[in-house]
């Protein structure tokens, strides 16, 4: 499983911000968007082009998933889940983001010593 | 919303690749009318455009072909025919510059009038007790969601107000005239699709929200969840569930106006108690019970928001409803004097067994025989249709009867539903028979625009 998901690191921040907003459970277009401007303090907001662009590679990719499809007739909206993948994935690129983010603290502070 | 930034958005998302329009166009349309607001449509009409752009190039790159376009003949397939064209003469030249003009003109008068036959689909996120400016972003602005810092309140251009911007449309024009264009371009503009006004209209206000004092939060067994629960000091409430506290705190009367929202919210039961602050509670006992009401609801959204984490937005969906008319012999009640208007500070009203009812108001009970009863004095049309609503259940009731005044209604009674059998008078009518022989009313299934909440997202609250 951990192999699968190095395949797909390192993730896009689009991809890292949708992939983190379906962490709370199952979410819609527009809820995904709202998640993802509320996670980034409104700095990073996606429209839904990028959104679905995305959204049609995690698809394929198997990282999410449709949880309830649309429904015209009643006017449900399609919503989309992660998949176990997916989390694995996230759980990685998280683990790899962690490593630069020492290593980029480190670099700085070595910087900051020598002048 | 804008209609032309609407019809835009839809061309772009037309233009991506076959495979992917089919598969998210709707709900690209959807999210654009959810965001249009707080993103601005500009960000939106690139964002689509950078979309179409990366489609396009994946599938060119791929080399794969579009596996639900329908293959089309060739433009340049078919018979050639062979036209000798002449110059045209002066006097086609200028008809055809006159005609051409003509209907540019219309066409950019009726652009600019249109936008507002569309109003806008409210987008309420949960109340928090963050100030309203947090609360509204500007377009264009961070939205702000969630338990921080609040939520984003857009109050709906009314029909009327769009109707009243048609009807000052043409003085805006430069007076030139030119008469015939403003009044063809208000007949176009009357021709644009309109959205009818909804109905049952949800509660969210658009200023500041108070909220409890304190509150506390009790999981309660839901199969008590019907008994009141007594309270200190001597006031008692009814554990609820979440779904039905939802439904009070946004106004809405029916189950299907709240929408979403994980299974618990009907199975889970709580007793939620709230203290009002001193200063409001001194205030609330001078307001009109109707104020009192929306305090209330105010809080109570507050809450939801800061201990549920409530997230939802409201939209207008077409649902099945009943539409109660006037039946075809005509109305068998007869009008009365309206009922006089509540004052702030009056007391709230207590009935005790054999009180005649005050006017303006509705009570419906069982009688010894099994049959509902309702009795009403000086009602509202609107508040007949609310109750009888909760007596059907299955679909809301509106009120198109077109009867704005007050009605008493005396010895209304029918065999509740699907619960026939068990009353002692088997030849009891039902309630839609009821109201055609007693009232002269009856009930039509119709679809008309409802305001519905959508829940986005609700967590279960820490209890205390």
């Amino acid at each position: 499983m951990k192999v699968d998901a190095q395949q797909h690191l390192p993730l896009s921040p689009a991809t890292l911000h949708v992939l983190l907003a379906l962490t709370g459970g199952e979410l819609h277009g527009y809820g995904i968007m709202l998640e993802v401007a509320r996670q980034s303090g409104g700095q990073y907001k996606i429209g839904p082009g990028t959104l679905y662009d995305n959204l049609k590679k995690l698809l394929s990719a198997g990282l999410v998933e449709e949880s309830q499809p649309e429904d015209p007739e009643t006017g449900a909206r399609r919503k989309f889940q992660l998949t176990t993948l997916g989390n694995d994935v996230l759980a990685a690129e998280v683990d790899r983001l962690s490593g630069v983010l020492r290593h980029a603290r480190r670099s700085i502070r070595l910087a900051e010593r020598r002048s | 919303m804008h209609t032309l930034h609407r019809r835009l958005y839809r061309l772009l998302v037309r233009l991506h690749p076959a495979a992917f329009r089919n598969e998210f166009a709707r709900e690209m349309a959807l999210d654009f009318e959810d965001a249009v607001q707080a993103y601005g449509p500009g960000c939106l009409f690139l964002d689509a455009t950078g979309s179409l752009a990366r489609q396009w190039s994946a599938r060119i790159l791929s080399g794969a072909p579009d596996p639900i376009s329908a293959p089309r003949p060739s433009l340049l397939a078919g018979n050639y025919v062979i036209v000798h064209d002449e110059a045209f003469t002066p006097l086609e030249l200028g008809r055809g510059l006159l005609a051409s003009t003509a209907m540019l003109a219309l066409c950019a008068f009726a652009l600019s009038v249109s936008p507002g036959h569309s109003p806008d689909l409210p987008i309420v996120y949960a109340a928090s007790s963050a100030p309203a400016t947090d609360r509204n972003p500007e377009p264009g602005t961070p939205l702000s969601t969630g338990e921080s810092s609040g939520s984003g309140v857009k109050v709906a251009q009314s029909a009327v107000a769009a109707f009243a911007q048609i009807e000052t449309a043409p003085t805006m024009l430069p007076s030139n005239g030119s008469a015939a264009i403003p009044t063809l371009g208000c007949a176009l503009a009357g021709f644009a699709p309109t959205q009818p006004k909804p109905e049952l209209l949800l509660f969210h206000p658009s200023g500041p929200l108070t909220s409890y004092e304190v509150a506390t939060i009790k999981p309660i067994d839901p199969n008590t969840a019907s008994s009141m629960v007594r309270l200190p000091p001597g006031a008692s409430l009814s554990p609820l569930s979440i779904r039905r506290y939802i439904m009070n705190s946004y106004g809405a009367i029916y189950p299907p106006q709240v929408v979403g929202g994980p299974d618990w919210l009907n199975k889970d039961a709580y007793l939620i108690h709230g203290k009002v602050p001193d200063d409001l509670e001194s205030a609330l006992q001078k307001m009109t019970r109707e104020d009192r009401i929306d305090q209330t609801r105010m809080m109570e959204q507050c809450l939801l928001a800061d201990r549920f984490h409530l997230q939802a937005h409201v939209e207008t969906r077409v649902l099945p409803v009943y539409e109660l008319v006037p039946a075809k012999g005509g109305l068998k009640i007869t009008e009365v004097p309206a009922a006089p208007e509540r004052k702030p500070g009056d007391p709230p009203m207590i009935l005790h067994p054999g009180d005649p009812l005050p006017p303006g108001t509705l009570m419906t009970t069982s009688d010894s025989n099994g049959l509902r009863v309702l009795e009403g004095r000086a009602i509202k049309m609107q508040v007949l249709a609310r109750s009888i609503g909760n007596e059907i259940g299955d679909r809301p009731i509106v009120d198109h009867t077109g009867f704005p005044g007050s009605f008493d209604i005396t010895g209304f009674a029918w065999a509740p539903l699907g619960d026939a059998g068990a009353t002692s008078e088997p030849d009891a009518p039902s309630l839609p028979g009821a109201l055609k022989e007693k009232l002269g009313l009856r009930l039509v299934p119709a679809k008309d625009p409802i305001e519905v909440l959508v829940i986005d997202r609700i967590e279960r609250p820490t209890p205390n």
